[in-house]
């Protein structure tokens, strides 16, 4: 294994650059790259700004600086502190979002961590998604396990899975102070799982078997299985046991 | 409401399974992302799924699921090919292949001591043709060409098999999953045959 990485070239771009796509071992951008074509490395650093106009795959990629990727992108652990565009779908065993993530197709992978913002067209999938940042998601949302502490304002068009819960964050003074400026809420159409707890939640329906609605929701329609609590701060316009 | 659909409330209701366990399915590629189809009802939109596939494929889960990792179960519903491969003995202990359809196999196809999943499956179709009276041993040639030639080109996505005679000629056809076809009015379709569905009855012998 080793041996085959080190018959593969590294791209290292310092300056402005323009490089063809192709196998390589290590890909780092310090300055300004520009890459025509699909690009497959075992890693990829960007502090500068990168753009490639094909695929990029391969097992890690920590973006500092600037990328945007024309075509789809497969990375095993992605961390992103800058800005990642992605043209297509995003496909990763771990994300983390430190600074912005934007993805126009759908993403899949295994485990999410949003801190920063994250916005996709279409659906997120993974089997836990944790959120202490902002994100929109056009599509569905779903995870085995959704926790979001939320931070400015959250959406999705739908959210599924088995354990989904929504707090809002601490009650610090600067919190406090920040609630009128910062609308700290999640905006979802649908929310539906097993155990669901929610704060701060602006949903259409919420449908599981365990539901708890924490303080200031505004829910049209609850349909619960075994239990629901409500908050007395909250509004539900219809509760159903079905 | 049209009787060939199921809403997802119906759905759980009438299988008892919970949201969390259709979500961590549909992740897992159990259930095909075209099965869910999203329609507007007067409660807002609402996610529909054709019925009897739906159905058959949760009774298909809940069976096996005790057997097989949710993983394995995703590898036998997918339409892709796995690697493993069988011997001509094997393929007739495990009843995908009878000994003439083996013969007719081995008469176009040249005679093989191990069969590929793809070959086995080209027998198994070849196997259920014959063994359903549709198609007579002459007429296995066409087909196993047709199978060999452009099967691949699919790359394990969906297509359907159609078998259509006109005047006592017949004709084999791939087309890409749940396209439209329309025939002139002197042809039969004996016979269509979704080759996904083959690949999960073939995995289920296998296993």
């Amino acid at each position: 294994m080793q041996n085959e990485n080190n018959n593969k070239p590294d791209l290292i771009f310092h300056g402005a650059v323009n490089a063809t796509g192709g196998v390589y071992n290590k890909v780092d951008v310090q300055g300004y790259g520009k890459i025509n074509g699909n690009v497959e490395c075992e890693s990829l650093h960007c502090a500068g700004h990168v753009s490639i106009s094909g695929d990029l795959t391969g097992s890690s990629a920590r973006v500092e600086g600037n990328a945007s990727i024309k075509g789809k992108v497969k990375m095993e652990t992605l961390s992103v502190y800058g800005q990642l565009d992605v043209a297509d779908d995003l496909n990763f065993t771990s994300l983390k979002v430190g600074g912005n993530v934007k993805v126009q197709g759908n993403m899949a992978g295994e485990d999410v961590k949003v801190l920063g913002s994250l916005k996709t067209a279409g659906d997120c999938e993974a089997e836990v998604f944790r959120a202490n940042g902002a994100f929109s998601i056009g599509g569905l949302l779903n995870a085995g396990r959704i926790e979001v502490l939320l931070h400015g304002s959250c959406e999705a068009k739908e959210m599924g899975g088995e354990h989904i819960e929504v707090r809002r964050t601490g009650n610090s003074t600067l919190g406090k102070l920040l609630k009128h400026f910062l609308n700290n809420t999640l905006s979802v159409e649908t929310i539906e799982g097993d155990e669901i707890y929610l704060e701060n939640t602006k949903a259409r329906v919420v449908r599981g078997n365990k539901i708890e609605i924490g303080p200031d929701c505004e829910i049209d329609l609850v349909e619960y299985s075994t239990e629901c609590k409500q908050d007395p701060s909250s509004q539900i316009k219809t509760l159903t046991k079905r | 409401m049209d009787t060939n659909h199921i809403s997802k409330k119906d759905l759980l209701e009438l299988t008892g399974i919970s949201y969390g366990q259709l979500y961590r399915w549909k992740r897992k590629n159990l259930i095909p992302e075209e099965w869910f189809i999203r329609r507007a009802t007067f409660t807002g939109q609402e996610t529909f799924f054709p019925r009897e596939q739906i159905l058959a494929r949760i009774d298909k889960i809940l069976n096996m699921k005790d057997d097989l990792s949710l993983d394995e179960l995703a590898d036998m519903f997918s339409p892709s090919m796995s690697g493993t491969s069988l011997t001509a003995d094997e393929l007739l202990a495990r009843n995908i292949v009878s000994t003439t359809s083996l013969e007719v196999f081995n008469v176009f196809l040249g005679s093989l001591r191990t069969f590929t999943f793809q070959q086995a499956l080209y027998a198994y179709v070849l196997e259920k043709l014959l063994a359903a009276g549709d198609l007579s041993v002459e007429e296995g040639g066409g087909l196993l060409q047709v199978l060999a030639s452009h099967y691949p080109k699919f790359e394990g996505k969906p297509c359907e098999l159609i078998f259509m005679r006109k005047m006592g000629i017949s004709t084999f056809v791939l087309v890409p999953g749940s396209t439209e076809l329309y025939f002139d009015s002197g042809v039969k379709v004996v016979k269509r045959l979704d080759l996904a569905n083959c690949i999960e009855e073939l995995k289920g012998k296998y296993l």
